[in-house]
């Protein structure tokens, strides 16, 4: 059970207020640190430290963040062996929509951990779904908030709700019910 | 009649016996088809069928044998049984297996599913032991049919590997491999080896003997696999047979002596104590009762509860499973 | 869409002595939600035995699990293609989900032609399918699991040929995921967005204390399922869209989300749709994969107060549904002069 960090919610992503530890049944660890944060870093290297202990343990960098470095991201996935824990970290976006990459790879949820760095912020960059885009748009914003398309132009509510598989946040026209 | 078509019959009914062929000295395949060519229902790979056999005794026992055809729209089910003499724990329903002819008539109930793939699996290992194989060849078809790919591992005994050529001729087609060991040594080692190579996403799935399979476990923990990865089925499914009497204590403190051949949850009705139940068959969950027991007191012979689950011996199917031994006493919290 | 019925005779006679009206295919066919002495509804996992026929005040259904809408089947299935043409994002099918989607097609095709015999018909030789369907036109000759032997994927073919939408739920360590989904119209929410989620994800969209969330009762029902038992079972709502229009989708709601308001400014509310879904579950044999399929039928609160025994008890039902429910649900907001409505006879305004 976790412990502190963001309340559990059905249809939420938790964020640990730390970063988790390197599962000791680990037979290998892949640690991505996703974008240019100076704390991406410092987690990053703390966790290699505490995973080489542990098992043979590799460490991808991704300065450009997970939408520029999908394809390193994607090649470190498919040359890991089951057995492997693949530990995250970045800034929300980056980190969410990595999670979602190497479930789409075969990674199960026992097999992720994961750290965001701007976890406390009010609002940050997220993935979110447009509806009537029909497509994820990275925008600034927080769940139960609203916020621009980037897309579609309309001003969507972005729904306390999130999507593992999709690696983003439902939203909708705010203003679809507002009789002119 | 609750489906419409006829091809989705599960429920008893009699399998003509087409077929019968030995594979090895111990191993007979029978295949079986339906008396009024209506279609089989088709299954999920590593899915059993349960034949109404007897034993030597002239008791009604079920048996449950491994299709190893893929499921898909099959024309004939097919099961591969190995003899079990008595110093093996046979009881007869496999010897009276050997003994069909083409012709005659087998009550049969099934397929049941009880040992499927994961639909999202990016890869398959399959370690086969023995008579094991059965349900491996059956996942490897279906995986040959819809394009997936699967590293197979058979250890066998030299001249008693049914099915071996079925499983090197699939493993001629691209993305499937056969590895063979023929010790105990070799296969220790390769599983050792091979676990610690498969790519992410991959989900392993074991048959066989009990040794074969407490390696299996060991070596997929000690390389990483989270529990969830690792599945297995005892190459002797779950049968029917009357296993021993045991002792149930009850919430109030009453003492109900269970015969061999009376489920535990028969004993609990007869007793007064009211234990909702549906299927009798191990199937449902609806009978699954708390327990409190030695470990290795309880017999699980279902089909519902977890390895976890059975493992932390708390729970047990009423219906089906049983005390393991006549000293057994299993507190039923109810 | 019109719906024909006698009308009462213009001099005013009293509605309950008024002739009786011929009731419509449609308003027969309806699968009224309540049993006849319910006057109180709670939610509760009210699943029956599919394919039993049920009598309602206009008529009956249910002796089929496809209703495939009779003289408005044209119509809906011209709707249902034309939102998959236009938006192919309304059909999402998880890896390894393929199987599945031929399980479905096939227990349904042979289904439909079984049920509909003069309509629809299928021959079958080993894997080898012929699918004809009479009233559309389709003509289609198919072998199971071989991709390039339909125009589309499976999942499609069958959404192309009957009104239901299709979910398929299938179990990942212990949870059951919605994992292949073909949905024309979904009642305020998006097939793209949910598929992959686990069921319990999809509804309990609210902070809850453990990590693991509750697992429902609906969904240990369908985890249990077994192979020979087809069930079924009914919800209502109203409907998010003022008209007959079945896409109330997520995706589409700047296209209706006024419809209510304005109805509601307008007090129009003869408009007012009850929205009926009809589930099935079916355990598929070979992949072992749920169908959670649901048919969709509307009907105005103008027909419903045609039938008196419907008009009676539904507003019974509305007006005494808790506070938290109504709400739910979306329409406590204006149940009351809704009701009012409904109850006050023919010709009133």
């Amino acid at each position: 059970m976790p412990d502190g960090g963001t309340a559990p919610a059905l249809g939420l992503p938790w964020w640990p207020s730390a970063p988790e530890p390197v599962d000791p049944a680990a037979a290998g660890v892949l640690v991505l640190a996703l974008g240019v944060d100076p704390r991406v870093a410092e987690v990053a290297t703390a966790w290699a430290d505490e995973a080489e202990r542990v098992a043979p343990t590799r460490v991808v960098t991704v300065p450009e963040g997970i939408d520029g470095g999908a394809a390193t991201v994607s090649a470190a996935l498919t040359t890991a062996r089951t057995g492997v824990r693949i530990l995250v970290v970045g800034a929300q976006y980056d980190v969410l929509r990595g999670l979602a990459l190497a479930r789409g790879l075969g990674a199960g949820p026992r097999e992720l951990s994961a750290y965001a760095v701007d976890a406390g912020a009010a609002r940050a960059d997220l993935p979110v779904f447009c509806a009537h885009c029909r497509a994820v748009r990275r925008l600034h914003t927080t769940p139960g908030g609203t916020v621009d398309c980037t897309g579609c132009g309309r001003h969507l509510e972005v729904h306390g709700h999130h999507s593992a598989s999709l690696g983003a946040f439902l939203a909708s026209d705010s203003r679809a019910r507002e009789l002119v | 009649m609750t489906h419409l078509h006829p091809g989705y019959r599960t429920g008893t009914r009699p399998l003509r016996v087409a077929e019968v062929r030995a594979l090895t000295d111990h191993v007979r395949q029978v295949v079986l088809e339906c008396p009024d060519q209506t279609p089989l229902t088709p299954h999920e790979p590593g899915a059993h069928l349960v034949l109404r056999t007897a034993g030597w005794d002239g008791a009604v026992k079920q048996n449950a044998y491994s299709l190893t055809g893929d499921g898909v729209l099959p024309t004939r089910y097919t099961i591969s049984v190995l003899r079990k003499d008595p110093d093996h724990g046979g009881t007869g329903g496999s010897a009276w297996v050997h003994d069909l002819r083409p012709g005659e008539l087998v009550e049969v109930t099934g397929p049941r599913s009880a040992f499927a793939p994961r639909h999202d699996q990016r890869h398959a290992f399959l370690l086969a032991g023995g008579i094991g194989v059965t349900p491996v060849l059956s996942h490897l078809r279906a995986l040959a049919r819809w394009g997936g790919t699967a590293e197979v591992l058979y250890s066998y005994r030299p001249g008693h590997a049914a099915h071996l050529e079925d499983l090197r001729e699939l493993a001629t087609r691209p993305g499937l491999t056969l590895l063979e060991a023929t010790t105990v040594a070799d296969t220790r080692h390769l599983l050792t080896q091979r676990l610690a190579d498969q790519p992410l996403g991959t989900h392993a799935y074991a048959c066989g003997p009990p040794a074969l399979l407490e390696a299996y476990v060991e070596a997929g923990r000690a390389a990483g696999w989270p529990e969830e990865r690792l599945h297995l089925e005892r190459f002797t499914a779950p049968g029917l047979d009357p296993g021993s009497p045991f002792t149930a204590l009850l919430g109030d403190g009453r003492r109900v002596e269970v015969p061999a051949g009376t489920s535990l949850l028969t004993s609990l009705l007869e007793a007064g104590v009211a234990v909702p139940n549906l299927c009798r068959q191990g199937v449902c969950g609806e009978c699954v009762v708390p327990v409190r027991a030695r470990a290795g007191d309880i017999e699980h012979r279902d089909l519902v509860l977890t390895q976890a689950e059975r493992d932390a011996g708390a729970t047990m199917a009423a219906c089906v499973s049983r005390g393991t031994r006549s000293d057994s006493v299993i507190e039923v919290a109810l | 869409m019109t719906v024909t019925s006698t009308r009462p005779p213009a001099s005013g006679a009293h509605p309950e002595t008024a002739t009786r009206p011929v009731l419509h295919g449609h308003t027969a066919r309806l699968p009224w939600p309540f049993p006849d002495d319910l006057d109180a509804f709670r939610y509760s996992v009210n699943v029956e035995p599919a394919r039993v026929p049920r009598r309602t005040a206009a008529g009956e259904w249910g002796a089929h699990i496809v209703d495939l809408g009779g003289e408005e089947y044209g119509a809906i299935m011209a709707d249902r293609r034309r939102i998959l043409d236009a938006d192919p994002c309304r059909v999402r099918i998880m890896p390894g989900m393929l199987p599945a989607c031929w399980d479905l097609l096939l227990y349904y095709l042979r289904d439909l032609a079984a049920s509909y015999p003069h309509v629809l018909e299928l021959d079958e030789d080993g894997d080898r399918f012929h699918w004809r369907n009479h009233a559309l036109g389709t003509d289609q000759r198919f072998v199971l699991g071989d991709a390039g032997s339909l125009p589309c994927d499976p999942m499609t073919f069958l959404g192309r040929e009957i009104p239901d939408d299709l979910l398929l739920v299938k179990e990942r360590d212990g949870a059951l995921c919605f994992d292949a989904g073909l949905v024309t119209f979904a009642a305020a929410w998006s097939v793209s967005f949910d598929v992959g989620m686990t069921m319990a994800e999809i509804h309990n969209p609210v902070p809850r204390l453990t990590h693991e969330g509750i697992t429902s009762r609906a969904e240990q029902f369908l985890r249990r399922l077994p192979a020979d038992q087809v069930y079924r079972r009914v919800n209502w709502t109203f409907s998010a869209s003022g008209s007959r229009r079945l896409d109330v989708s997520l995706e589409e709601l700047p296209d209706w989300g006024t419809d209510i308001p304005a109805l509601v400014r307008d007090r129009d509310w003869g408009r007012l749709q009850l929205r009926i879904e009809v589930e099935h579950f079916v355990r598929l044999p070979m992949t072992g994969a749920v169908t959670f399929n649901i048919r969709t039928h509307m009907t105005s609160l103008e027909q419903v107060r045609r039938v008196p025994a419907w008009r009676d008890q539904l507003a019974r039902v509305v007006l005494e549904l808790p506070e938290d429910l109504a709400a739910y649900k979306g329409f406590l907001d204006y149940r009351e002069p809704a009701m009012a409505w409904l109850l006050a006879g023919e010709g009133a305004a």
